[in-house]
């Protein structure tokens, strides 16, 4: 069933029009839902809506994940020091394919998000937490800027920067390296291709996205232990195969994947990739700079 | 690439460039056999039937920065990998190279490709990475689409 927007009426709890004589078409149809499915589904059906949180719009159902959507926005900026920007992926899209036609870069529009969205964000950042925030003081990569610091959602991305490109409905999130943005597209609310459920591929994308960031650093270190590349997207032949098929597209999707599979997939992903796990984990267990570390405080 | 822009270059006007380019610029002009006496390696050194962007059947050599590529006789393409031209960055090349033609590049999603065919050079980056550079004889920008250009990859995350 459709939605109801913002401009619903404000009915409160019990979702009571007042009579039958109710002008407004709105107020109409909330009156017709009421009689047809009942007081608490009109309710619920009504209060969803999409409201501006924190500067992004967030199709939320109730007051409730209105406030759990801010705190999650609030959460991510002051903690990971990433901010939650919709419109700089839409500039970041439209400056990267900046040769497709102005009609197709006019449909890379913001797009609103969902709380799972935000949730699965929030989850792919955790597992950066070491080297994002006022953490990174403390890490071995302080001295690099952050690589990722800004998220947000868009209707589409385009598939070339040429004249021929067009936006496009497969590309389910990018990350802008020149603007150090990331994002989900419109198309991952609903995919499954990286996941077992929505939730756990919007997990995937997310971490893959922060991936291409953050763990950049570590690529000429996977490509000499793997074997399976001589560049960017040549292959030896020979080598550990990466962890899936969306990884041997280059190195970079290889690193990020594997990156990825370190994090979600940690044992399955230590067995099938055990030359690509030694070079994520070392990396990983590095980010943590010997003065910082516990043990090391009050010895002498 | 931004805060670099195109700054036209007088033909004969010698370039500035890092000398591990300069080396591949002159390996790419020499003869197989020069140039597998510049790098100290001998044949048995030599791979053979590899691939390069559209083509294969090609013999390969590595080099300290990446790989000199061999058709026959000739040098096809020398190979520098971003990672051993540190710290050389995009916008040195580009503010000493200009912006040459300009292709979707195939190492990223974001890899944008500079061609510079009558120089003999092609470079890619995303944004302040610099992914690659190529060194391979003057050619035009048709003979490079044709022997050396690598089609991106569709990238979907």
């Amino acid at each position: 069933m459709r939605a109801l927007r913002t401009s619903a009426p404000q009915l409160g709890a019990d979702v009571r029009v007042s009579g039958e004589t109710a002008q407004d078409p709105r107020h109409a149809h909330a009156l017709a839902l009421q009689r047809s499915v009942g007081n608490r589904a009109t309710a619920q059906l009504i209060s969803r809506e999409i409201r501006t949180i924190q500067g992004e719009s967030v199709y939320v159902r109730s007051d409730a994940q209105a406030a759990s959507a801010e705190r999650i926005i609030k959460r991510i900026r002051r903690r990971y020091g990433i901010k939650i920007r919709s419109g700089r992926l839409v500039r970041s899209t439209k400056r990267r394919y900046k040769d497709a036609p102005a009609s197709e870069r006019m449909k890379v529009k913001k797009r609103h998000w969902h709380l799972r969205e935000l949730r699965a964000l929030e989850k792919a950042c955790k597992h950066y937490a070491p080297i994002l925030g006022a953490n990174r003081d403390d890490s071995t990569r302080k001295d690099d800027d952050q690589e990722v610091r800004y998220f947000g959602k868009a209707t589409h991305s385009i598939d070339t920067n040429t004249a021929s490109g067009v936006a496009d409905s497969s590309t389910l999130g990018e990350y802008y390296r020149a603007d150090e943005t990331a994002g989900i597209y419109k198309i991952a609310e609903k995919d499954t291709s990286f996941g077992d459920d929505v939730d756990a591929s919007l997990h995937w994308v997310c971490t893959h996205e922060l991936s291409h960031g953050l763990m950049d650093y570590a690529e000429e270190d996977l490509r000499a232990a793997a074997g399976y590349w001589k560049d960017s997207n040549t292959k030896t032949g020979a080598g550990e195969e990466p962890w899936s098929g969306y990884a041997k597209t280059s190195l970079g999707e290889d690193l990020a994947e594997s990156a990825t599979a370190y994090f979600i997939k940690r044992d399955e992903f230590k067995t099938k990739c055990p030359k690509r796990f030694a070079v994520i984990d070392a990396a990983v267990k590095a980010w943590k700079a010997p003065a910082a570390a516990p043990a090391a405080k009050g010895k002498p | 690439m931004e805060g670099a822009r195109s700054r036209p270059r007088r033909k004969g006007q010698a370039l500035s460039l890092p000398e591990a380019i300069e080396e591949a610029r002159a390996l790419a002009g020499s003869s197989r056999a020069d140039a597998l006496a510049r790098l100290g390696a001998a044949e048995d050194a030599v791979a053979r039937g590899v691939e390069y962007g559209p083509r294969s059947g090609l013999d390969e050599v590595e080099t300290p920065t990446g790989r000199a590529v061999f058709d026959g006789d000739r040098v096809a393409v020398v190979y520098l990998s971003g990672h051993a031209l540190r710290p050389t960055k995009p916008d040195d090349l580009l503010a000493e190279l200009g912006d040459g033609e300009t292709l979707p590049g195939a190492a990223s999603a974001g890899s944008q490709l500079h061609v510079y065919p009558d120089q003999g050079l092609a470079l890619s980056h995303d944004g302040r990475k610099l992914e690659m550079v190529e060194a391979f004889p003057p050619t035009t920008l048709e003979g490079y689409l044709a022997t050396l250009y690598r089609n991106p990859p569709k990238f979907i995350i």
